[in-house]
């Protein structure tokens, strides 16, 4: 069987049937015989057992099968090339759901695809059968099938896709006439709650009749083009060379395929080997891996197989119990779980709805003859008992928390083996040390006390690495960012994180670069760095640092080379101080971070204050764009000096690295038609940090304000650069903020205005409780009260007396016809 | 059919068809129903064959369009333990199908408290025939029976229109009811009714008007809810509108055929202006109006009336758009602007290509 997508319809070019419909009756017949003698004959060498994937059904008849029949060989459709993992998931330690995962690579990219297997997929349980009765169990289908490229875009997909066996023009003529609305409930009705009650030959004649006439709605051409024709050879000449060796064997395969096997649709077996021979080279690999009840639920967009996985499995788990009602049962356990749930969550739910519910799952059984209400009747109950008033998206809740139900939070677990993948293997075993939950599906939540606990601290950087190695796996949702100076107050790390088979299929896809998570992050973060060009220190910086978040220390001793050697070949006054400020604060949490060599990073930081002095009296080259981040860097080489002036008052070097700095800026101020801003930023600087006197800013002000027109406009650029660095000199200094307010108020008006939107964006470096402040300063100094500035410059009242007098003069000219 | 009543029941305009199924009907009944659940399902979606039943053959029409696990859920609600609650908008078909469900059930649809804001406790339970109240004391002679009362006594569905019209207290007088089957007469020396099997109640509300929200949460507990949603289907809706306008012709005594093309040209319309979505996929303004498959039908009903006494032809276009303008301009006047949009843009641009929407078109002039 192959590809389940129920809304694909039979395209119109292609559906000249295999056989007209002339045939078809012909053809029914011959079916029957057909089962007789090639399909179920349980005296025959070889007994075809059709199934669908995922279908508790098929598996319970499966069974009985095995049971009668006792083969020596059970052959599965599955890849080939996973039957050396059979014993794995044979294995009893391993707990479904769990999957084959199947990588490959050729010239056209790389591609993967999933073979999930549940308790109650039929094909896991051919392989336990097998093992329980110690006989082999073989994988017979192709691994490998072009077509898979192109679906597995999605990122999901599965080898055990059935869109031919559910979506064609005869499903919904099927659906009208049995009054069932899709093709999963016919299915449910027909063969899983009615086949429970049928002898097992009777059930699997329903199927491979189902099965085979469902086929014949599609063209040979269309199948050819699926890649089933293909496949169903390779497996025919699996099952011909078993003969050969067995007398009995088992072949457990989609009941689509049954009539391709028992057939040779095409009678062309040469044109196909050759096909097979003249293949393109393909790079394989398969591995165990777990998979989870959500992934697995078609609903969830999981091509294949059935939807509400939880709920069959229930009915599987009672099956097994013997119970004579499984659905029945099942569904009673549903609703008394979600009776339950609801009520933990404050909705109303009573024990009077349950009992409804239960009796209009009954009541539609009957009414839809069926011998047991199974998931849709137990949906309708849900829908008419639990949901209160009209039916919205507000009061559509309990039939929600219903299909989580049915869909199940279960992740399965695969028994040790040898196929493990080490990556794989290493990122449980840190999860598990860091307490993270891979037991159960869904979003759990994670507070990192990292500062103070070293579990957290470990657990926080396995976190980081997964984000990093993009395993799907975690997301961080605060914390500190030293990388982007944000929130660096915070004490804590809160990440939400989910596990699924998806974060192994990454993991796996990442095992080329590692056998464990920080030999992969090691080698992925080398790859990026190798592409950083040598001189761009801040970016290398960068890294440096992310790699110590993720505890990669060896890769961190590397890359201190890698830092230095970039700083002295970087000329970027920016990126220096970048990497300045990098260094710095890995020196402020180098505990945190697990820095070993204190003095090496030190050495690392004086080295890059160095350059980024040396580099200041070139910053006027910078274009107007880059001005506003090389004012941030002077304010940081700012806060730097002073911090090594006070660490190290006493030594020399101290004071000779104040020294350069103040040297290099007034190098800077001394050059020739130097860029406003700049010439603010250096001023503020050197009127804190070296004998310039205030009044130089007000002086230098002046000669923008009271300049020729070009320079007026350019004062307020000026004083942006004066106040992005050094605000509190405006604060502190009265005599100042008075020199600054006489200025701009001996300015013409219009040039006043035209200044006005960059002068207010200059006041915006400035808290509103300090402008408020400085508002009533400037209010006092022209001996205005505070609050007369907040007054509007124009009561509404004036506004409305000039506009009513304006109007009446307009109207007494109009009486004069002045107008 | 002779035309004595202007809206025969369903029992009686569906008699054939409900007299072959109950022959046919072979399947369990409840208590005092007259056709089996899966009867009555089939009696209002329709079977593909038709009955052999008193040597004719009967076919069994759909007569529900939209979700049919709707109609199931339904019936088996009303074989329970609660009573049924039909929510939507206006024009759903709400009451027509709890007529059809009563009348399948029961074999009466008319045993129906009309809800409305001065519906009291007497209304819905019962009240005294005062002449006999004073002269022979409280008796069973002299006691009014509520079609609820006679539900109950008889084990027959009893249909409450419009619930939520009804002020609360009256609303609530049916809370120990439903839940146990009893109603107290105090002024009766053993003045207890039990209800018989077979007595439930469909209740129908309307979420434009007076919500549902309206309902205690006591009341609530003893339904179960069903929400019929309008038809997004062109199909689906001109079929409706085909059926029922047909059958409301008939018994008018105006016999013309029904122009099909000029059905789903008045579906096409009623949903695109419903849901705000053309079949091309573009947005438009949606009237405040309820533009339900009711009043599609009427429309339908009233242009076919006009043009048969006025013009003796054929429905014409001139008088479906102005019959369209009584429906759209209900209740409020900006609605009108909403169709002229609709017509300048939606339809012009399709009387290029379509000749029966040129027509339609060249009627814009009465919108204004």
């Amino acid at each position: 069987m192959d590809r389940l997508n129920p809304v694909v319809a039979v395209d119109e070019e292609t559906s000249s049937p295999e056989i007209e419909l002339s045939d078809l009756k012909q053809q029914f017949s011959k079916l029957h015989t057909w089962f007789e003698e090639k399909v179920f004959d349980l005296r025959g060498p070889v007994v075809h057992f059709p199934i669908r994937h995922h279908s508790p059904a098929c598996s319970y008849h499966l069974l009985r099968t095995i049971e009668e029949y006792a083969p020596d060989l059970i052959l599965i459709e599955g890849p080939e090339s996973g039957n050396p993992l059979i014993p794995v998931l044979a294995d009893p330690a391993t707990q479904a759901p769990v999957s084959l995962y199947y990588g490959y690579e050729d010239e056209s990219g790389r591609g993967s695809c999933y073979f999930p297997m549940l308790d109650y997929s039929p094909e896991y349980i051919g392989i336990r059968e097998a093992a329980k009765r110690q006989i082999p169990a073989r994988f017979i289908d192709l691994d490998y099938r072009g077509r898979q490229r192109e679906a597995s875009e999605n990122g999901k997909s599965s080898a055990q896709d059935e869109a031919l066996l559910a979506g064609s023009d005869f499903i919904r003529r099927l659906c009208q006439a049995t009054k069932t609305r899709h093709f999963d409930e016919w299915w449910e009705k027909s063969f899983e709650v009615g086949g429970l009650s049928q002898d097992t030959r009777e059930f699997a004649r329903g199927v491979f009749t189902y099965c085979t006439l469902s086929r014949m709605t599609y063209s040979a051409e269309r199948l050819k083009q699926e890649g089933d024709l293909e496949r169903e050879a390779r497996m025919r000449t699996h099952i011909e060379e078993a003969r050969a060796a067995y007398k009995r064997i088992l072949v457990v395969t989609g009941g689509f395929h049954t009539y391709g096997l028992i057939t040779d649709p095409t009678g062309d077996k040469g044109h196909l080997r050759q096909q097979e021979a003249g293949g393109e080279e393909i790079r394989k690999q398969m591995y165990p891996m777990v998979f989870t009840f959500e992934e697995a639920d078609r609903l969830n967009g999981y091509a294949s197989g059935m939807p509400y996985v939880g709920y069959y499995d229930k009915v599987w788990a009672s099956m097994l119990k013997g119970e004579a009602k499984p659905y029945e049962r099942t569904g009673l356990e549903m609703l008394t779980t979600l009776s339950k749930t609801l009520r933990t969550e404050a909705e109303a739910a009573s024990t009077a709805d349950g009992i409804e519910a239960y009796g209009m799952m009954q009541g539609l059984a009957a009414l839809r003859s069926k011998s047991q209400s199974g998931a849709y009747e137990l949906i309708d109950g849900v829908t008419v008992s639990f949901i209160k008033g009209e039916r919205t998206l507000a009061s559509d809740h309990p039939l929600e928390k219903l299909h989580q139900l049915m869909t199940g939070n279960q992740i399965g677990q695969v028994a040790p083996n040898s196929f493990a993948v080490p990556i794989v293997e290493d990122f449980k075993k840190r999860a598990a040390a860091s307490r993270l939950n891979l037991k159960a599906t869904g979003q759990h939540r994670k507070v990192l006390e990292i500062y103070t606990k070293p579990v957290h601290r470990e657990a926080s950087r396995l976190l980081h690495c997964a984000a990093f190695l993009g395993s799907e796996f975690a997301k961080r949702e605060s914390g500190p960012d030293w990388a982007q100076r944000q929130d660096l107050n915070r004490m804590r790390e809160i990440w939400t994180y989910s596990y699924s088979s998806r974060t192994e299929a990454r993991l796996i896809e990442n095992s080329i670069y590692g056998g464990t998570i920080a030999e992969a992050a090691e080698a992925r973060i080398e790859e990026e760095v190798s592409k950083i060009p040598i001189h761009h220190s801040g970016d290398m910086a960068a890294w440096l640092l992310r790699s110590l978040t993720m505890g990669l220390e060896q890769l961190a001793a590397s890359l201190f080379d890698n830092v230095q050697n970039a700083l002295r070949q970087d000329g970027s006054f920016l990126s220096l101080c970048d990497t300045l400020d990098i260094v710095e604060q890995m020196i402020s949490q180098r505990r945190l971070l697990g820095v070993a060599d204190e003095n090496r990073l030190r050495h690392l930081a004086d080295e890059a204050y160095a350059a980024c002095i040396s580099r200041i009296p070139s910053l006027n080259g910078l274009n107007t764009d880059e001005q506003p981040r090389a004012v941030e860097g002077l304010k940081l080489l700012e806060m730097h000096a002073a911090g090594r002036a006070a660490e190290q008052r006493t030594t020399s070097a101290a004071s000779d690295a104040d020294e350069n700095f103040r040297d290099r800026l007034s190098e800077l101020l001394a050059v020739a038609n130097l860029a406003p801003r700049l010439e603010g930023a250096a001023i503020a600087i050197l009127v804190r940090i070296a004998d310039h006197k205030p009044r130089e800013i007000t002086d230098r002000a002046r000669a923008y304000l009271h300049g020729s027109p070009d320079q007026v406009s350019r004062s307020a650029e000026y004083l942006q650069g004066v106040f992005a660095v050094a605000r509190d000199i405006l604060m502190q200094s009265d005599v100042m903020l008075a020199d600054l307010s006489q200025l701009l108020a001996r300015l013409p008006h219009e040039d006043f205005l035209r200044l006005l939107p960059e002068l207010r964006l200059a006041f915006t470096f400035f808290t509103p409780p300090e402008t408020s402040r400085i508002a009533a300063q400037v209010a006092k100094l022209h001996g205005l009260s505070a609050s007369s500035v907040q007054q509007q410059a124009v009561s509404e009242r004036s506004l409305l007396a000039a506009k009513q007098l304006d109007q009446a003069i307009r109207e007494e000219f109009a009486a004069w016809k002045l107008d | 059919m002779t035309i004595e009543m202007i809206k025969p029941p369903a029992e009686v305009l569906h008699e054939r068809e409900l007299a072959a199924l109950a022959a046919e009907d072979s399947g369990k009944r409840p208590p005092n129903w007259r056709l089996s659940p899966a009867a009555v399902r089939d009696f209002l979606i329709g079977r593909e064959k038709p009955i052999a039943h008193d040597g004719e053959s009967v076919p069994i029409t759909r007569k529900f369009y939209g979700n049919d696990v709707l109609i199931e859920r339904a019936v088996v609600t009303l074989a329970g333990n609660r009573g049924l609650m039909l929510v939507g908008e206006p024009g759903t078909a709400k009451t027509m199908l709890s007529e059809l469900l009563s009348a399948a059930i029961s074999g009466s649809s008319t045993n129906t408290i009309q809800g409305t804001a001065g519906t009291t406790e007497d209304t819905i339970k019962y009240s005294w025939n005062y002449a006999m109240l004073l002269d022979k004391g409280p008796s069973e002679a002299a006691l009014v029976p509520s079609p609820l009362y006679r539900g109950m006594k008889d084990g027959l569905i009893t249909r409450f229109e419009e619930i939520t019209r009804c002020p609360s207290e009256a609303q609530d007088s049916l809370i120990s009811i439903m839940s146990d089957k009893v109603m107290n007469i105090p002024e009766l020396a053993d003045g207890v009714l039990f209800a018989k099997p077979g007595f439930n109640v469909i209740g129908t509300a309307n979420i434009r008007d007076k919500g549902v929200n309206e309902m205690s949460s006591a009341l609530k507990r003893r339904f179960n809810f069903e929400t019929i949603r309008p038809i997004e289907n062109v199909k689906m809706e001109a079929k409706i509108i085909e059926s029922q306008a047909s059958n409301l012709l008939i018994h008018s005594g105006i016999e013309v055929p029904i122009d099909s093309d000029v059905v789903e040209l008045l579906a096409t319309t009623f949903i695109e202006l419903r849901t705000g979505r053309t079949r091309e996929g573009y947005k438009i303004e949606i009237p405040q109006a309820v533009m339900s498959t009711a009043e599609a039908v009427s429309v339908y009903v009233q242009s076919a009336m006009t043009s048969y006494y006025y013009e003796e032809g054929g429905l014409s276009m001139e008088r479906l758009v102005q019959n369209m303008l009584g429906t759209v301009a209900k209740e409020n006047t900006k609605d009108l602007s909403v169709l002229k949009a609709y017509f300048s843009k939606v339809v012009k641009e399709r009387a290029q290509t379509e000749s029966l929407w040129d027509a339609y078109y060249k009627e814009k002039k009465w919108i204004g």
